[in-house]
């Protein structure tokens, strides 16, 4: 069963490297600024991994130096759908420090294709992108991913190195979003 | 009693920093702080309340239903206690819930535990939950539990709703309404066949037996509560 999260996990991480586009590992990702990949490409297919909250929480203790911020969103939430293009501006700013975007859809299983895909491409949010399809488990995962978090979105955690810096229960100002990442990078 | 008031002064507290947002002179000049004008600025971030946790004594309050008439927990004088749920029109949360809300009301109302359903979101933000939306949404979906409307925002905050749905479980205790239970109402709002756990059905069976709720807080992914106080631009 360990073998079996192995894998998956080797996977994960691979289908994730090749939806940044960017070759080579881990080290590499951090030393080397992205350079293929801009978020202005037009042809941008979001490549969406559907997980379970074990398979998320395994690339939330990715051991990388980089810098995670991680955004719980759904397509139909107001503040969430508002503050996204603030979370995909700040972090094309700061495209050469060791900060990524991990966009964490909470959109049901059933709409991925329907809703999450179409939107994410038309709005060109490059992300490494997840949906949580784990719906039947929230009492188990949601304080998993921060004891004080009751379930609102839009939520946002930092993490490095598998530890979590920071959680935000709630919509981020651009600034409040800029001055978490300073602090932690 | 005590709660009620530290409740109430943590409400007036917030509600008065959030007046006070623009004009350190606020507190000097309450006059000012009234103002239309000072209000509609002080969409800065203020702090909300905590609101409650389980055993806290919860406030009674006063809201219109979507029938016009003014409901308060008090008016019911039979019952044991209240399921209140904060909800709403526009949520995916709150609407796949709809037939099991109507569920427990149909279950415990007659047991002495009716639903009480709140809409706690401003209307300037979520259009679809606006007063004339829920009369709307209550007739077509067969509402049979009040379904009122949180207009001034100032319920949610002092229970410490943040999101819809949102459910507080009362008892009455000596006359005083004390909070048994803070969640969820199943851990499947997707697949109401799948639920494996009915949290709020489990803590009323237990009140009704007499028995101390076992599983008193849960949590569950649901739609932010919209205020403009909160808001970020």
């Amino acid at each position: 069963m360990k073998q079996a999260i192995g894998l998956l996990f080797a996977v994960l991480s691979m289908s994730a490297c090749g939806q940044n586009k960017v070759g080579g590992n881990k080290e590499q990702d951090v030393n080397q600024p992205v350079k293929k990949d801009t978020p202005l490409n037009e042809n941008y297919e979001p490549e969406v991994t559907v997980v379970k909250h074990e398979e998320l929480l395994q690339v939330l203790n990715e051991q990388n130096d980089t810098l995670n911020v991680v955004n719980f969103w759904a397509t139909w939430c107001v503040p969430c759908v508002k503050e996204l293009p603030h979370f995909i501006a700040t972090l094309q700013e700061m495209k050469d420090k060791p900060v990524k975007l991990i966009l964490v859809s909470l959109d049901t299983r059933s709409s991925l294709e329907s809703a999450v895909i179409p939107f994410l491409k038309k709005k060109n949010f490059v992300a490494r992108h997840y949906l949580l399809d784990d719906n039947g488990r929230m009492n188990e995962w949601i304080p998993k991913i921060d004891p004080g978090w009751d379930g609102a979105i839009p939520a946002t955690a930092l993490y490095k190195n598998g530890k979590k810096l920071r959680f935000d229960q709630g919509q981020l100002s651009e600034n409040e979003l800029k001055a978490n990442i300073q602090t932690h990078l | 009693m005590k709660k009620l008031l530290i409740g109430a002064g943590i409400l007036s507290l917030a509600f008065t920093a959030c007046n006070d947002v623009n004009s350190s002179k606020g507190k000097e000049s309450p006059t000012t702080a009234d103002t239309t004008a000072d209000k509609k600025e002080a969409s800065a971030p203020v702090t909300m309340p905590e609101g409650y946790k389980v055993g806290d004594e919860a406030m009674d309050f006063k809201l219109k239903n979507i029938d016009g008439q003014e409901v308060s927990l008090a008016q019911f004088t039979d019952a044991k206690g209240y399921i209140v749920i904060f909800t709403c029109n526009h949520c995916p949360y709150a609407k796949a819930y709809e037939g099991r809300i109507k569920d427990l009301d149909k279950k415990y109302k007659a047991l002495g535990y009716p639903v009480i359903a709140i809409n706690p979101n401003d209307p300037a933000l979520q259009p679809e939950d606006s007063y004339e939306a829920m009369k709307t949404n209550a007739q077509e979906k067969g509402f049979t539990f009040p379904y009122l409307f949180d207009e001034k925002q100032e319920v949610y905050p002092v229970y410490g709703a943040t999101k819809t749905p949102h459910v507080y479980l009362l008892q009455k205790e000596n006359a005083k309404l004390i909070v048994k239970y803070i969640g969820a109402i199943d851990d499947n709002y997707e697949k109401p066949e799948a639920v494996k756990a009915k949290y709020v059905e489990t803590a009323v069976d237990a009140l009704l037996a007499g028995k101390p709720v076992a599983e008193t807080k849960t949590v569950a992914v649901g739609c932010s509560i919209k205020d403009k106080r909160t808001q970020k631009s």
